[in-house]
This record gives C-alpha cells, sequence and structure tokens, in this order.
C-alpha cells in the first residue's frame, strides 16, 4: 500500500512539472511583454531577461526530449560508422 | 534572407560557435563565457555590446545547468545569498565603469587588455594544473588564512567551515566587477575561492556557484539591457548551438578523462589571450593580415579542442562496444 502511495506521489510530482515547464515557457514570456510596453526602458531590460529565460527553458525541455528519442540511433551510427 | 537581423551565413556561424562553446562549457565545467565576449570583440562588436551580450549568454546557459543540478540539492543558500548580494553590487559598479571606458573613447582597448592578462593567467594556472595533476595548490593555507579573518556577523558553512559575511561580500563584489566589466559568469574564480577559501566540498560549491551565476547573470542582462548594449539575436542564436553542444560535452565526460584534455584547453585560453592582442595590435598600426589571423585563431582553438573532445570520446564509445 505505502509503495502504491509513493508511485502516485512520483506520477504527480512529474505530471505537475510536466505541466509547470511549459506553462511557465508561455507565462513568462508573455507577462514580460506585458510588463515591458508599461515601463519603457525597465521594460526592454525584463523583456530580454524572459526572452534569455524563455529560450532556456525551452532549449532544455527540447534538447531533453531529442537526446532521450535519437541519443541511441546516434550512438549506434557513431560506433558503426 | 535574414532572420532576427542576421543573415543565414552569420546565423549558422553563430550556432556552430555556439556549438563549440557548449561542449567546453559541458566538458570542462566552465570556459563558456570568456570566450564569446573575446570573440564577439574580435569580429568588431563595441565592448559595451560585446561584454552585455557575453552576460546574457552566461545567463541563459547557467538556467540550463542549473535545471540539469536542481534534483542533487547540492546548494548552499546561506552562502549563495551572501555572494549574490556582493556580486550585484559589483556588476552595477562594473556596468558604469564599462559605460565611463565607453565615454571616454577607451572601453575597446582597456577591456582587452584586462582579457589578455585574464586569458593568460587562467591558462597558465590550467596548465600548471594539468601538469601538477593540481597538487601546486595550497588549499590548507589558503582555507586557514580565510577563516582566521573573525569580523562579525560569521556564518557556518558546509564543510565545517565559519567565514565573515564582510568576506564573503568583499569577495562577491569583487567577482561581480570582472563580471560587470568582462561579461563572464565568473565561476573560474567563484570555484576556487569556496573550494580553496571557503573550504567547502565541490560539489556543493559547483552547485552553489551556478546559482549566484544564474541571479548576477540574469541581474547584468538586465543592467545591460537598459542601456540597449544586448545583441539578442547573437545571444538567442548561441544559445541554439551551446544548449546542445552542452549535452554532447556532459556526455563524453563519462567517456574521456577530462586530465587528458586540460592541456589543450590551456592552450586554447592562451591563444584567446594572442588572439586579443593581436587585434588590438592590428587596430592601432591597421595591419589587416593581423586581424584575420586573430579571427582565425581565437575560433580555430576552441574548434580544435572541442573537435579533439567529440574525438576521444568516439574512439572511447568504439572501444567500450568492442568494435
Amino acid at each position: 500500500m505505502s509503495n502504491r502511495n509513493d508511485g502516485f506521489r512520483a506520477v504527480r510530482g512529474r505530471v505537475s512539472t510536466s505541466r509547470a515547464v511549459p506553462a511557465s515557457i508561455f507565462v513568462v514570456p508573455l507577462s514580460v511583454l506585458l510588463v515591458a510596453s508599461v515601463f519603457g526602458e525597465f521594460g526592454r531590460a525584463a523583456a530580454t531577461v524572459g526572452f534569455v529565460l524563455a529560450e532556456a527553458l525551452v532549449l532544455y525541455v527540447g534538447y531533453g526530449v531529442l537526446i532521450h528519442v535519437a541519443g541511441p540511433v546516434a550512438r549506434e551510427i557513431l560506433v558503426s560508422a | 534572407m535574414e532572420i532576427l537581423d542576421l543573415g543565414i551565413v552569420s546565423i549558422g556561424l553563430f550556432v556552430g560557435f555556439g556549438l563549440v562553446i557548449g561542449i567546453l562549457f559541458g566538458f570542462f565545467g566552465m570556459g563558456g563565457s570568456f570566450l564569446v565576449t573575446p570573440a564577439l570583440l574580435v569580429i568588431g562588436y563595441p565592448a559595451p555590446v560585446a561584454v552585455g551580450s557575453g552576460l546574457a549568454f552566461v545567463f541563459g546557459t547557467s538556467v540550463i545547468g542549473a535545471l540539469r543540478h536542481r534534483d542533487h540539492g547540492q546548494i548552499s543558500y546561506t552562502l549563495a545569498a551572501v555572494m549574490i548580494l556582493g556580486m550585484s553590487v559589483g556588476i552595477e559598479v562594473g556596468t558604469r565603469v564599462v559605460f565611463l571606458l565607453a565615454d571616454l573613447g577607451s572601453a575597446d582597448s582597456v577591456i582587452s587588455v584586462v582579457y589578455v592578462g585574464l586569458l593568460g593567467a587562467v591558462g597558465l594556472f590550467v596548465l600548471r594544473d594539468a601538469r601538477t595533476d593540481g597538487s601546486a595548490v595550497r588549499t590548507g593555507h589558503i582555507a586557514t588564512g580565510v577563516q582566521a579573518i573573525e569580523l562579525p556577523p560569521m556564518v557556518s558553512l558546509p564543510g565545517g567551515a565559519t567565514v565573515s559575511v564582510w568576506v564573503m561580500l568583499i569577495l562577491g563584489s569583487s567577482i561581480g566587477i570582472l563580471s560587470g566589466c568582462l561579461g563572464v559568469g565568473g565561476g573560474f574564480l567563484l570555484l576556487p575561492v569556496m573550494i580553496y577559501g571557503f573550504g567547502i566540498p565541490t560539489a556543493i560549491a559547483a552547485g552553489t556557484s551556478i546559482l549566484q551565476i544564474m541571479v548576477s547573470g540574469a541581474f547584468g542582462t538586465f543592467v545591460y539591457a537598459q542601456f540597449n548594449a544586448i545583441d539578442v539575436s547573437v545571444v538567442a542564436v548561441l544559445l541554439v548551438g551551446s544548449a546542445f553542444g552542452a549535452r554532447i560535452g556532459t556526455g563524453a565526460t563519462r567517456l574521456v578523462n577530462e586530465a587528458d584534455i586540460r592541456g589543450y584547453f590551456a592552450v586554447m585560453l592562451l591563444s584567446g589571450g594572442v588572439a586579443i592582442g593581436s587585434k588590438q595590435i592590428s587596430v592601432v598600426y591597421g595591419i589587416e593580415t593581423l586581424e584575420t589571423a586573430s579571427t582565425a585563431l581565437i575560433f580555430g582553438a576552441a574548434v580544435l579542442v572541442s573537435g579533439a573532445i567529440v574525438r576521444t570520446s568516439i574512439t572511447a564509445l568504439r572501444k567500450s562496444d568492442g568494435r
């Protein structure tokens, strides 16, 4: 029973993380762009920080999936080439 | 054809350079930032834009690095908070120094000279480290010296040391000034300070330093962006290459012994210093050939070292598979 509860907790954690990352990817730049339009110079600076942050998150998630999917194939090609 | 204000050839070159930097950063755990600003200086970007874009790049790579380290929980938040406070003050000071130098018309030359000295010093240190296998550093002596300063308030750190907050603030702000002036994350200074100065275990020092670099990088990006001194398109394209390269570099650490390649890394840093020096001489005396040579040197050395990492990894991979 306890093991099953632990399993549920782990899955719930993974689901919440997988929702949080894409949500933050969309929410951060959008909110930053909204702030940017109001505060001029500070807004531009905040938008730059938000843009770099959002891109880093997208790249982290995107390349993670890519490596997970294409990693074994790439390894096989490198070894046999 | 232009995307993000860059030609398709420029995009290809910057993605390729980002990939090379990423491989080096992923493999050695440092060196990502202090090749970007020199490279931008060498290809003709004004000093404030080269420094600002370098800091924004550092911010992006450290976000990715911090995400990868987040599960390990090897961070001293007290130390990070105090050092970030000091570094933020230092970055603000460093930024003002750069713009003051830019107003005086000497930012390019001063920053280039400092870079020549810095890359030379770090390159020689890494070279000595590679030759002596790290035994030349008298760690205990330095840590005892730093911990002997008992100026309250004192903070207990992981590893059992007790260090004065003022010492942390002064060291943090000094690294911050360098960071704000040169567009570097400062990991190559933060790590030795925490390991040798504060006596913190290496794993916690690495996790804490990446958090500090992320926060101070964000602050530095914000400050430079206010002056419109960040080329967002260059940073975006560099990040695309470096995020992928960092995964290759990190994977290579499981296949190749870092000590085998550390010597090449030192030579690459020294080449970077020579390239910046040559560029400045070419600007002063108008020698175009020297300018081309300096560009080839800084990019060529990075490509050669990252190429050696990839080649050695593939060889090790084939050996492990018995082919």
